[in-house]
């Protein structure tokens, strides 16, 4: 299922939230763009289920039928995700068929391609260009002014002319 | 650290988040249960029917 949590990147089309009927409305919005057909559930508004899982804009948790915590990643990727769902069914089969198993523990920091640009893109489409510029700075704040020079760069070529 | 709802993204991106990640939650742990809205019906849920008949998968986002 996917919890909605808060905007991360709040704009022009998508505020940040302030009651929970808008908040309701947003991940509704989401279903319908996205076609999604698993479940959408919706945290309260101060993301009290958000805070205990991590606080993270898209974090991924398996958990297992007992309501244990199988698997956690600070960051969505289906191919990852795919690896331990195969991983599961084939415990769960393996176990109803009589095989015997015993449990690892298991850490990884895998990497996914960090692609700003299209990023930035997909931003200034979904929610307007105050998310882009926002999110601009706030590479040049935290990284450097250089990891933030391409993206700087695009906005001044792709920027709607009425925000330059 | 910002409030939760910011009006404007934070220029920290809220890293200090992704640091603590690792240790806020382990594996093994029980998950943390809680009531939700579904969307579809607008009614409250608690999280913990979606594992009781077996593994689930959360993933946690926005439209942002």
């Amino acid at each position: 299922m996917f919890v909605y949590t808060r905007e991360a990147h709040p704009g022009e089309r998508y505020a940040h939230l302030t009651s929970i009927e808008q908040k309701l409305g947003h991940a509704r919005d989401m279903v319908a763009r996205d076609s999604l057909s698993r479940p959408m559930l919706v945290d309260d508004l101060a993301g009290t289920l958000h805070h205990a899982y991590g606080r993270l804009p898209n974090m991924t948790y398996v958990i297992g039928g007992g309501g244990r915590v199988l698997y956690r990643a600070s960051w969505t990727d289906a191919d990852n995700l795919e690896l331990v769902l195969d991983r599961v069914v084939r415990q769960r089969v393996e176990r109803r068929a009589g095989v015997a198993h015993r449990p690892f523990y298991a850490e990884w920091e895998p990497s996914v391609v960090a692609d700003r640009q299209t990023f930035i893109e997909v931003l200034l489409q979904t929610v307007g260009p105050r998310a882009v510029t926002e999110f601009i700075d706030a590479v040049g704040h935290s990284q450097s002014e250089q990891a933030a020079r391409p993206l700087r760069q695009w906005w001044e070529e792709n920027a709607p002319r009425q925000t330059k | 650290m910002s409030t939760y709802n910011y009006e404007s993204f934070p220029l920290d991106m809220e890293e200090a988040d992704f640091h603590a990640f690792p240790t806020a939650l382990t594996v093994g742990e029980r998950a943390p249960n809680g009531k939700v809205l579904d969307a579809a019906s607008g009614e409250p849920v608690r999280l913990s029917r979606y594992w009781r008949s077996g593994p689930c998968v959360i993933e946690f986002g926005s439209i942002t």
